[in-house]
């Protein structure tokens, strides 16, 4: 297919730690297309930032990427020396990190921490550096002004839209948004996710949106991946899965998402998450699983094409 | 000032007119104004639950620590029984910090480290004298652990980094329920906390509510979550309250325009209402907003005229429990004049 951007095949990243391997990313495989909006979807320890993180090849010890290919138009990425990956970090693929409103550095104005990134990458200085740091401000919808203002003087959503500029400032391929809204309110999360498909649209790049939120996945994505326990259980175009969630963990999740219609109606998911290091047998989620047959306790299901564009791990389908 | 949400005295906790300015003093030659003139009244008796909703900087944890009495208003006045917290006596101070419980947003910070988490259950029961035998305290430890669906072997004696941000969250409602408290201050309760998890622990909230008589101050900016636990809510904007007053009425029709914007925004699975591909240049509106004259929101608000700029909208009654701070719904559209600045004649 001449249209997939990136194949993320058998992706496995772990953490050591003393009570044994974390395995934190299982075998994930899927594939981005040209201009696509992926979301990867999980509660906290699915994997999902994992994964995020993996792509980039910004995994830390004592985390380690175990084994599987990440190939940006043919090319593996987890082959590359780290020199040839830090030249395209920034300029082909880009992250948002969660959190990321807070890693702007306080003591040094807005323009100075775009012009670093720009700096770091090609040798354009002046008023050419100048202009692009105003393109850029404009491109995320603030001010030009808002160059020479300092982390503090910006509210939580315009530190947010700082961080978009300098992912998208070398004009990547793929951005990887990792919970970009998680600390904003409803009107603030939908303007920063509307300026991020602007933008994606503008470059035609592509987009992975990492989240737990089904509802702002249902917004804004066109695929979604739904991660469990560093697995893929579930994906396919995110219109079919909210309307017709195959795998009984995304059925819950997609009910446990508050909405104005029910009140007073909590839907949870029973039970805990399982521990990565000694995974319970069979399928990772049957401990919790309100349809769980005999069968789920003892073999692995793999993740199927059940219909055209739709794929599930589970034992039903 | 008559709002729905004051009533016959005297209220079991009461927040009078409070206004917080921070920071008039040597580096800024303006005070920030985190909330302004706001009231708000919780009944003995009749236990409810009261929502108050709000973006980030709406003064929203302000009121929560106003509430607490970690903070004296700069303006205004908090009640406990009709008495000012400054003027509790020893024992009414006591019986103060039994009757009001905190849950605060992040299960991370609320705890001590060094110290098990058994540390912060025992020393509630010891401090209120809550049990009269230690045999009598394990027992209520694990009857409260067990009612927010924890398993009492598997809490105790653990290290908070032992357990998860939500079993960490839910450890804070057993303690909670242990003191058997007439008012829960929640502030964002779930908001780290997943989806899974979240229902849990409203339904803790909403059982103590049901079952134990206690009111519940539900601070939080997920309007989803505040219309399915709560009774009234108040929507404050830039520390001032935008609109007030029974949920349903608030949430289904709302008057605000920012009520109506926060409504509109709430994503939703369906994907029906996707939202438009416009991406909005509100930005500039936000560093300027903080003109102290006139509707705070009027720089965001489609419906703007120019009294809105003027003067700031006071807080009115539009419907038997609802009230509203805006131009739109106040027929003569002339204000009542502010008694803390003098009315401006033409």
């Amino acid at each position: 297919m001449s249209a997939d951007l990136l194949h993320v095949r058998d992706l496995r990243v772990s953490y050591a730690s003393p009570a044994g391997e974390v395995r934190a990313v299982e075998g994930v495989s899927f594939t981005l297309r040209a201009g696509e909006r992926l979301g990867l979807a999980g509660e906290s320890g699915s994997g999902k930032s994992t994964t995020a993180l993996a792509l980039m090849r910004l995994i830390r010890p004592p985390g380690r990427i175990n084994g599987g290919q990440v190939l940006l138009n043919g090319m593996d990425l987890l082959a590359l020396s780290d020199g040839a990956m830090r030249g395209l970090r920034c300029a082909a693929i880009s992250l948002v990190p969660q959190g990321a409103m807070n890693s702007l550095n306080p003591v040094l104005r807005i323009g100075h921490q775009l012009a670093d990134t720009i700096a770091a990458h090609d040798d354009s200085r002046g008023a050419a550096t100048e202009n692009r740091i105003s393109d850029l401000l404009e491109a995320v919808g603030l001010e030009r002004r808002v160059a020479r203002m300092y982390p503090h003087e910006l509210s939580g959503g315009m530190k947010q839209r700082v961080c978009i500029a300098i992912a998208i400032s070398l004009r990547p391929r793929v951005i990887i948004a990792d919970e970009p809204t998680s600390a904003l309110d409803v009107v603030v999360q939908r303007q920063v996710i509307e300026t991020l498909g602007t933008v994606q649209r503008n470059l035609g790049a592509s987009i992975i949106l990492v989240g737990h939120d089904m509802g702002l996945m249902a917004q804004f994505v066109d695929r979604v991946g739904v991660l469990y326990a560093g697995r893929l259980v579930e994906l396919g175009p995110v219109r079919d899965i909210m309307l017709d969630p195959l795998h009984p963990y995304t059925q819950l999740l997609i009910a446990s998402v508050p909405t104005l219609e029910s009140r007073g109606v909590f839907k949870g998911i029973p039970g805990l998450p399982p521990s990565l290091v000694n995974p319970p047998p069979g399928c990772p989620f049957h401990p919790r699983c309100p349809k769980v047959v005999d069968r789920c306790a003892a073999d692995m299901p793999t993740l199927r094409e059940v219909r055209p564009g739709r794929w599930v791990a589970c034992h039903l389908h | 000032m008559s709002s729905p949400l004051t009533g016959p005295p005297p209220p079991l906790l009461e927040a009078r007119r409070v206004t917080m300015v921070f920071g008039s003093g040597l580096l800024r030659f303006r005070g920030f104004v985190a909330l302004e003139d706001l009231s708000l009244a919780i009944h003995r008796g009749r236990a409810t639950v009261v929502a108050i909703a709000g973006e980030s900087g709406s003064g929203k944890t302000t009121l929560a620590r106003l509430l607490l009495g970690i903070i004296p208003p700069t303006g205004g006045s908090i009640h406990y029984n009709g008495t000012p917290l400054p003027a509790l006596s020893a024992q009414d101070r006591l019986a103060f910090r039994r009757d009001i419980q905190a849950i605060f947003q992040d299960p991370f910070e609320s705890f001590n480290p060094f110290y098990r988490v058994d540390h912060v259950l025992a020393t509630a029961v010891r401090k209120f004298g809550l049990a009269t035998s230690p045999a009598g305290a394990r027992e209520l430890v694990e009857r409260a652990l067990r009612q927010v669906g924890l398993r009492p072997d598997e809490t105790l004696g653990r290290y908070p980094h032992q357990l998860s941000g939500g079993q960490r969250q839910r450890v804070m409602v057993a303690r909670a329920m242990l003191i058997r408290p007439r008012v829960i201050i929640a502030d964002e309760p779930v908001s780290m906390v997943d989806a899974s998890l979240r229902a849990t622990i409203l339904e803790s909230l909403l059982a103590m509510n049901r079952d134990l008589g206690c009111s519940i101050v539900y601070i939080t900016h997920d309007l989803a979550t505040a219309y399915q636990v709560s009774e009234r809510i108040l929507i404050l904007y830039r520390g001032v309250v935008a609109e007030a007053g029974d949920v349903d009425a608030v949430i289904n029709r709302p008057q605000h325009p920012y009520t109506q914007l926060l409504v509109a925004s709430i994503p939703t699975t369906t994907g029906e209402s996707r939202w438009g591909r416009e991406a909005g240049q509100v930005a500039a509106a936000e560093i300027d907003a903080a003109s102290a004259r006139g509707c705070r929101f009027a720089d965001r608000c489609p419906h703007v005229m120019p009294i809105c700029r003027a003067s700031a909208p006071p807080l009115r009654q539009t419907e038997p429990d609802r009230a509203v701070a805006c131009y739109l719904y106040h027929p003569d559209g002339i204000p009542l004049p502010q008694t803390t600045e003098p009315a401006r004649s033409a």
